[in-house]
């Protein structure tokens, strides 16, 4: 009796699993979002709201759906790529249709790929936290090269394997030169860091005192502060000297070369550089936006406050460089 | 007449004699039926797509690839890999073991409660148990700021590393073992135990020189599926900062995008694997397990525990607090926080989500395993060993490598199923296979062969005796497997991100969607959900399981079967 | 249906229950190439009841399995009613063969009840006459009140009974029964012993009973099979084959022996232990022949020895309706010889053994090498 019961239930399971999955349109605009679900989907849902055009979204980490589109190739459902960093876009560049220039005008060209493959969404500055029960900011270096020193020992949480701290190492690389970069590693790793797997653990340790200072992204702090209040003992420090210490990383977006559906993803492109999606980001996920008229949220410099390093960054989708550099140095495996 | 017949039975020696008696007349092997080695020849294929995939792969493999192979660094990672191995399966082991044995042969107070608790730590994805025991234990976590206001400690020893690793995997793995040994313990014919104590064995040695080696196999499927786990495991130790083989995998394709050099680590990852299998089956005893004398297995009498009773349970206890309700509490200490900033929701359609896949995944991975299981123990020979090891190759390899080789066979090969819950409940078959037919080939190990001949001679056909006289006796252990699949599902992430079908949600990534932007309070709901959506039906099943047990004796099928 | 084309025989002069084996060999892989069957014959009467009494290791339970189907041959045939169901090209599957195999360990369904058990194999009887026609198999074996338990609430005799309902109630061709009370003890194995016997012939099957025990080979049969190292040694009547044995293997199985060493001399044999009678083997012996005498103890008797004799008594075992006594001969050898008096003679006194007139001990040519 229940074995009927049971064969019916997952009959019916598998029917509603295919069911559920059919009829999408070819109007459909399928976006692969390597941007995380809890930051994005409020702004592309208005999307679709505005323009009538239906978004399905496949959530992923930017490098494992860059993998993804690698393997699909020219058979892949996706339309547009919307990717956390730079390398994730370089790594899909030979599946990234050069976009119009009406897109690529709006957006500065810093912020954008050389080969017009891809644009510029939103920036998140590199920063040094700290804890400030036990700093202020008059106790840290003018750039991220004072961390070298000794007095530092100890002291120090980083994420060696984290794509933004990668990204940071390479603007290094682009602005002191390799054999500076290394000295810089090795500098740190005499002061023995505490190694984490990612942007969020340093806050935290930051904010635990388990260490002092920590190098991250900007807007990790303002999450923490949101949700914890301001007594959360941990502030951002935007280095006093144009070093690679405060360097811009940019989210980016580019349309896949096999998407059928090309006219509606240059609107969802142009959405997302126009003012709603540009003032969504800068005050719902603390980023910098990239093009004018928007309004910060409290705590977050004007980009033109920052001193920001000269570099290319689509050259920062570059990665294995850095990669081999930290490897001969033994901070990552 | 029980106990007189024990006695002599313990008398002639029986319990040393027929099982060498048994071995000399079974050596013959009989051939698998063709139905059966063709549905395993076809499973075969399936599990070895993704290292068909890997080795397509690899062999663009630049010279940058073979220089990292074979640098003294990728040696050393392999060593460390191995020692988190060993420390974490002889950790399961040592406490999977007697947890089995004190919830299922002795009078422990609330032990069917205590058995459902026990196995969710299954269902806790590895980085969110990480990340609850770095907001814990951490130097500065929620334990020291406790102990620093009782007693002033400012800072713990540093979690991080082996020790970090190795705790966090432990108590997440240690139900395999847990789950696997159980399901052997029910089924053990008591009077084994009786007659060791018949011989004047106290309780200790009878455990320790009749039960254990009787468990062995249960153990071994146990330990193997920990051991594998643990290799694959990429959560825990990037979060806990060991640095291992799966870990440098992730950084090829995190950092340089290089599928290649990944592809080829992966598959030194499969040689690693297929090492842990060969050793686990040198070591395998050559003994037989199912009961060689007459009958049927009796209901199990509990050994009454006297005054140990309630340090037992406080033991146990202590256990299970530390593996599902301290990250149960640190989570809705999360959610608390969280609620007072700003709302909550409640995902239910993820749970839905969860759930549908969830219990496909374990109907038809239950149902793969079954042949598996069938031909490795009853047919056992080259064939058999290749398909068993094979099934276990997904189960060691990260979960983003079975996708992404599945992702390429789907896009080229099987179009129309390319992102559909068939294709993502296919992946989570390959990956959790062997957590299925490890419990399916331990129950199998426990039916007589001569109840199956004795069928085949009273005009039964072999499916007719499979499906009439095998499955009937084996469905604790199918039921135990699927649960196993169900709850690994779950968890599941990787395969789920990038075979879903668009928009398709599920708890876990509503977990890492939150927890990988530090989200704690909206990681947290669907984190509890998780536990409680894949508790219910555990406790369901083990409930109705120990129930049955207890008023109709063990392995009553339900309805009349062979009528 | 399978069964009808089955009992009925393509040769009308063979009758319907025969059992044949001829020429089976059946090899295990890697044990050395040693064959656990070796080229060997059998053939067993419609009705009959046929015992194998052979030691552990001599391919009993291997020639069982071989007519259950459970076993490949490599050479031989194996006909059952008249049809092929073994040889190297061809193997019917044990479903189809009509052959009932009672297990060692039962093998009962632990999943079923009595009943159930006992209608597993009924698959052709219609769901409403599925008791009726188990009801005097059900009966015949004593298990009337039980039908609605499960397997584990029966004692050891009960779960036999089941086991031999089990088969019998599919009316098999042929009954095959593997060591099937060893593991019961003493008493309850004889009158199971009677019980099953009178099951078996009441029920007109033909049996086949493997066992190790002697007492129980000779008892239940209307013919004995005598098996080592794989082969048939000798297969006759119960008192024919014990005696006659045809080898002094046969004559140690069949019941407990002493063998020494002996020359004919006319028609007595002249031994350390004395001068018997014999009775000569198939082949004859001739005078001042070498052989191997083959004593029984309770064919023996012995009384007073003469000062100078170098016979005496080693030990001493009362039995109930016997002693058994050890005498050691001046070559340290022991001879077992039963008294039914009940009058001890003491260890260490010197004695003469003797074998009644009417009781000639066996000779057989002696083997050099053992």
């Amino acid at each position: 009796m229940w074995r009927t019961g049971a064969a019916a239930l997952l009959a019916m399971l598998a029917i509603g699993g295919i069911a559920g999955c059919g009829g999408r349109s070819e109007e459909t605009l399928v976006v692969y979002s390597g941007r995380s679900e809890t930051l994005v989907a409020p702004i592309i849902k208005q999307f679709s709201d505005l323009t009538g055009i239906k978004t399905e979204v496949k959530y992923g980490d930017t490098a494992a759906l860059a993998s993804t589109l690698l393997e699909e190739g020219a058979k892949s459902p996706a339309d547009v790529f919307f990717a956390q960093d730079p390398g994730g876009l370089g790594a899909a560049r030979p599946l990234l249709a050069t976009l119009p220039s009406s897109i690529r005008g709006r957006v500065p060209e810093w912020a954008s790929a050389l080969d017009g493959t891809w644009v510029g969404i939103s920036g998140r500055a590199r920063v040094v936290v700290y804890n400030n029960r036990v700093l202020t900011e008059a106790d840290l270096p003018d750039s991220i090269a004072g961390f070298t020193d000794p007095a530092w020992k100890g002291k120090i949480g980083w994420a060696p394997t984290n794509g933004s701290f990668l990204s940071m190492v390479t603007a290094m690389r682009q602005v002191w030169g390799e054999d500076a970069t290394e000295q810089w590693v090795r500098g740190i790793q005499a002061n023995g860091p505490r190694s984490y797997s990612g942007n969020t653990a340093v806050v935290q340790a930051v904010g635990s005192g388990e260490v002092q200072v920590g190098f991250v992204n900007h807007y990790y702090l303002h999450r923490f502060l949101a949700e914890q209040g301001e007594s959360f003992p941990a502030r951002n420090y935007y280095t006093r000297s144009a070093d690679p210490g405060s360097v811009l990383l940019i989210a980016g977006v580019g349309i896949l070369k096999s998407s059928k559906n090309k006219a509606n993803a240059e609107k969802f492109v142009e959405f997302l550089i126009g003012t709603v999606a540009q003032q969504y980001f800068a005050s719902q996920t603390f980023e910098h936006p990239l093009v004018g008229g928007v309004v910060r949220a409290p705590g977050i410099p004007e980009l033109s406050n920052i001193k920001r390093p000269e570099i290319d960054v689509s050259q920062l989708s570059d990665l294995s460089g850095t990669q081999a550099l930290l490897r001969r140095v033994g901070a990552i495996p | 007449m029980l106990f007189h017949r024990e006695n002599l039975r313990v008398a002639l020696g029986q319990f040393a004699l027929p099982q060498f008696r048994l071995r000399s007349r079974s050596v013959s092997r009989p051939r698998a039926p063709i139905a059966l080695t063709a549905t395993g020849l076809l499973i075969a294929i399936a599990v070895l797509l993704p290292i068909v995939y890997l080795v397509i792969r690899s062999v663009g493999a630049g010279e940058a690839a073979s220089e990292m192979l074979f640098r003294a660094r990728t040696g050393a990672i392999v060593v460390r890999s191995l020692v988190l191995v060993v420390v974490v399966t002889a950790g399961s082991v040592a406490i999977a073991v007697p947890l089995a044995w004190l919830t299922t042969r002795t009078d422990l107070p609330g032990r069917r409660w205590w058995v459902v608790a026990a196995v969710l730590p299954l269902v806790v994805p590895s980085y969110v148990a990480a990340m609850v025991a770095v907001a814990a234990l951490g130097p500065r976590g929620m334990l020291q700021g406790a102990l620093d206001r009782i007693f002033g400690i400012e800072r713990l020893p540093a979690i991080y590393g082996l020790p970090g690793a190795a705790l966090v995997l432990v108590l997440l793995s240690y139900p395999y073992v847990f789950v696997t040994v159980r399901a052997a313990l029910r089924r053990m014919d008591p009077a084994l135990d009786e007659a060791a104590r018949g011989l004047g064995y106290g309780p200790g040695r009878t455990s320790l020189k009749v039960t254990l080696p009787l468990l062995r196999p249960a153990i071994a499927a146990g330990a193997l599926l920990v051991a594998l786990y643990t290799l694959s495991d990429f959560g825990a130790v990037s979060l806990l900062g060991y640095e291992t083989f799966t870990w440098a995998i992730f950084i090829q394709y995190e950092t340089t995008f290089d599928r290649t050099a990944a592809s080829a680590l992966s598959l030194v990852l499969i040689a690693v694997a297929l090492g842990i299998l060969l050793l686990d089956s040198a070591t395998h005893a050559r003994g037989r397990y199912h009961r060689s004398t007459s009958g049927a297995v009796r209901p199990v009498s509990n050994l009454s525990l006297g005054r140990w009773r309630w340090p037992a349970a406080i033991g146990v206890g202590t256990l299970v607090t530390s593996a599902v309700i301290a990250p149960l509490g640190v989570l809705c200490f999360w959610v608390a926080r969280g609620a007072s900033a700003g709302g909550v929701e409640f995902p239910w359609p993820s749970a839905w989500n969860s759930l549908r896949v969830s219990l496909l995944a374990a109907a038809v991975s239950s149902a793969l395993a079954l042949p598996v299981a069938i031909l490795a123990v009853r047919f056992a020979g080259r064939f058999a060993a290749f398909l068993d090891r094979a099934t276990h190759m997904g189960f060691a390899l990260p979960g983003v490598v079975v996708a992404l080789a599945l992702v390429f066979f789907g896009v080229n090969f099987a179009a129309p199923l390319y992102q559909t819950i068939a294709l993502l409940v296919f992946a989570y078959t390959v990956l959790f296979l062997p957590a299925a037919s490890g419990a399916i080939k331990t129950s199998l190990l426990q039916v007589n062969p001569h109840v199956e001949e004795a069928a085949r001679s009273l005009g039964r056909s072999e499916v007719k005796t499979i499906l009439q006289v095998t499955l009937p006796l084996i469905t604790p252990g199918i039921l135990t497997g699927a649960a196993m699949v169900f709850l690994l599902t779950m968890k599941e992430l990787p395969a789920t991100l990038i075979l879903g079908p668009l928009g398709f949600k599920t708890l876990a990534t509503e977990v890492w969607s939150a927890a990988s932007e530090a989200f704690f309070a909206k990681a947290a709901l669907p984190a509890i959900m998780l536990v409680l959506a894949a508790g219910a039906p555990t406790a369901f099943l083990l409930l109705r399981e120990s129930r049955r047990a207890s008023d109709d004796g063990e392995g009553r099928s339900p309805g009349g079967n062979g009528a | 249906m399978r069964g009808s084309a089955a009992t009925q025989p393509s040769d009308p002069s063979i009758d319907s229950g025969l059992l044949s084996m001829q020429g089976v060999t059946c090899r295990y892989p890697g044990r050395n190439g040693e064959a656990a069957l070796d080229a060997l014959d059998l053939l067993v009467r419609s009705g009959e009841f046929v015992s194998v009494l052979g030691q552990s290791g001599s391919g009993k339970t291997t020639m069982l399995r071989v007519i259950a189907g459970f076993e490949r041959v490599q050479a031989g045939e194996v006909q059952v009613s008249g049809r092929v169901v073994s040889s190297a090209t061809r193997h019917i599957p044990p479903e189809e063969r009509r052959v009932g195999l009672v297990f060692q360990d039962y093998a009962l369904f632990p999943h079923l009840t009595v009943e159930q058990n006992v209608l597993f194999g009924l698959k052709w009887v219609n769901q409403g006459e599925r008791s009726a026609a188990v009801r005097p198999i059900v009966e015949m074996t004593g298990l009337a009140g039980l039908a609605g338990r499960y397997v584990h609430e029966l004692s050891g005799g009960q779960q036999q009974r089941v086991a031999l309902a089990r088969s019998l109630a599919t009316r098999p061709v042929a009954l095959l029964l593997d060591e099937p009370f060893s593991n019961l003890d003493r008493q309850l194995r004889a009158s199971l012993r009677r019980e099953v016997r009178t099951i078996v012939k009441a029920s007109a099957t033909t049996a086949i009973l493997v066992t190790h025990d002697r007492e129980e080979a000779l008892a239940i049969a209307d013919r004995v099979a005598v098996m080592g190292r794989g082969k048939i040694l000798q297969i006759d009547t119960p008192e024919a084959i014990y005696s006659m044995p045809a080898t002094p293997e046969v004559a140690r199985m069949v019941g407990p022996t002493d063998t020494l060493p002996g020359t004919i001399a006319g028609n007595l044999v002249e031994t350390e232990a004395g001068r018997f009678r014999f009775r000569a083997p198939a082949g004859g012996v001739t005078d001042g022949q070498r052989v191997d005498v083959v004593l029984r103890a309770h064919e023996l008797e012995f009384g007073p020895g003469a000062d100078g004799s170098d016979m005496r008594v080693a030990y001493r075992e009362f039995r109930g309706e016997f002693t058994q006594y050890g005498i050691i001969l001046p070559s340290g050898v022991t001879v077992r010889v039963r008294r039914r008096s009940l009058a001890p003679v003491m260890d260490g006194t010197r004695v003469r053994i003797t074998a009644p007139f009417d009781r000639p001990v066996l000779v057989y040519p002696s083997s050099p090498a053992v």
